[in-house]
């Protein structure tokens, strides 16, 4: 099963490297968020400190959008999603290779946007490098998880790339809170230590969501 | 269509069959697809599925591959139940269907090496090779597929089958879109696949085309399998004719 999941992660990261347009579309529409935020909110440091960390979240949220919405496309094109449910991998390995593709994607994006979030709002924040990246390594796998399952549900539809949303950003509101919380913590230098309760809420919803998503991806791929 | 002496006993079938289908049925909501489907596919045959557009005869299929699930019934594989866990059938089967099934950002190389993987096939770049060779796309190996055409995207498909060795063939249309070199190729394939002990379901509406090839016609009809014959109970001209009552 591991090889099986890292065939199918190797091959979407070749996948995405040749048609790298979505990293940059993906970048440059992070960048834009941001800057719209930038130019919106009072320049005053101390309100940043209380508003950024949610204004990082949105960005994560909308722009890791952008890449559940291509997750499933490049298997509808052709009909490769049929061959590959014909071979014989599981589909739990299925579910966790497009997982995995999806997370390295979202995490490339969010390693080149803490920077840029450090220059537009708390300098400081860049000093908190590793522990935001690390922040959002532990978002990233319940977004996916969560969000791998409802873009293969909703691939097949009319109207998918507004149903994905509305689907999605409701089960992603503990999510977002704990991150909110513990980004906090991690700016004012308390690391996560002054977050745990929030960081185990992370970490709890991380492995309610992959169990769940795990389990029913065989039903969601009947086709 | 008359009910000939040649017309086949499904009780018959079932000692020899590599693949048996009993009683299936497929309903999505309210609407009935498959009613009490009974199929048995033996190996060296090649069984024609015949029916009109809309009887069932993809779902059928897609049952069989595994990529739907029966509303009830039971499906068999070399004797043992596989209807709830079709796993152990995927690494039997091979598909051709009206797409190509490859990605078409990878080279025609890189697919076969990443379907083969998945097949957990051993050898592969030996084994890859040698399908490209005999399907004629060796030096197209670093191209990626989307620059194919349809010709070479079958060709292609033949050559995933080489690689990953089914046992059982499921084809959905397959001669869409070949011209009458590929198509040659492609029946040669087939009566290898036949010949090495091969079991074959097909679809097509191009009876001309693969009559010669047929052991088995089954004829889906009203949700039902109703009729199943030998082909030689009829001429081409008499199964054309037939079947053209039949879908009209």
């Amino acid at each position: 099963m591991v090889s099986d999941i890292w065939t199918i992660l190797a091959k979407d990261i070749k996948l995405d490297f040749r048609s790298i347009e979505n990293y940059f579309s993906m970048l440059f529409f992070s960048i834009i968020i941001l800057l719209i935020f930038a130019f919106a909110l009072p320049a005053d440091t101390h309100d940043h400190k209380t508003l950024a960390p949610g204004i990082f979240w949105v960005t994560f949220l909308l722009s890791g959008m952008l890449s559940l919405n291509k997750s499933f496309q490049m298997e509808k094109e052709n009909g490769s999603m049929e061959a590959l449910l014909v071979s014989p991998t599981s589909r739990g390995a299925i579910f966790l290779g497009k997982m995995a593709g999806n997370t390295v994607f979202i995490m490339i994006i969010q390693a080149m946007l803490i920077p840029l979030f450090s220059l537009l709002f708390i300098n400081t924040a860049i000093s908190h490098f590793g522990e935001l990246l690390l922040l959002s390594f532990i978002s990233t796998i319940g977004f996916t998880a969560i969000g791998t399952l409802l873009s293969g549900l909703t691939t097949d539809l009319r109207f998918k790339d507004i149903l994905l949303p509305i689907l999605l950003f409701p089960l992603l509101v503990p999510l977002l809170l704990a991150s909110v919380k513990i980004t906090q913590g991690i700016l004012w230098s308390q690391g996560f230590q002054s977050e745990l309760d929030w960081v185990k809420l992370l970490i709890g919803f991380d492995l309610i969501f992959l169990i769940i998503s795990y389990l029913t991806f065989d039903f969601v791929m009947e086709i | 269509m008359p009910a000939t002496s040649l017309e086949k006993n499904y009780q018959a079938d079932l000692t020899n069959s590599i693949l048996r289908i009993e009683a299936v049925s497929k309903s999505f909501g309210y609407r009935q697809i498959l009613n009490d489907v009974h199929l048995a596919l033996q190996e060296r045959e090649m069984t024609l599925l015949l029916g009109k557009n809309g009887s069932g005869k993809t779902t059928l299929m897609k049952i069989i591959a595994g990529l739907v699930r029966p509303s009830g019934g039971t499906i068999f594989f070399r004797g043992g139940d596989i209807t709830e866990h079709p796993e152990s059938l995927r690494s039997a089967i091979g598909v051709i269907s009206h797409q190509t099934g490859f990605y078409g950002e990878l080279t025609a190389g890189e697919n076969l090496v990443f379907f083969g993987r998945l097949g957990k096939k051993d050898n592969m770049d030996e084994k890859v090779r040698q399908a490209l060779e005999k399907t004629g796309l060796s030096q197209f190996v670093d191209l990626p597929v989307k620059t194919f055409s349809s010709g070479m995207g079958k060709r292609l498909n033949i050559a995933r089958l080489m690689v990953l060795e089914p046992a059982i063939l499921l084809l959905d249309e397959p001669y869409t879109g070949l011209d009458y070199d590929s198509t040659r190729f492609f029946n040669e394939y087939l009566e290898s696949f036949k010949a090495t002990g091969g079991s074959i379901l097909m679809i097509t509406h191009q009876i001309e085309t693969c009559f010669d090839l047929c052991d088995t016609i089954a004829i889906l009809e009203d949700k039902e399998l109703k009729r199943s014959f030998v082909s030689t109970a009829f001429s081409m001209e008499a199964l054309i004719r037939e079947y053209h009552n039949l879908t009209r």
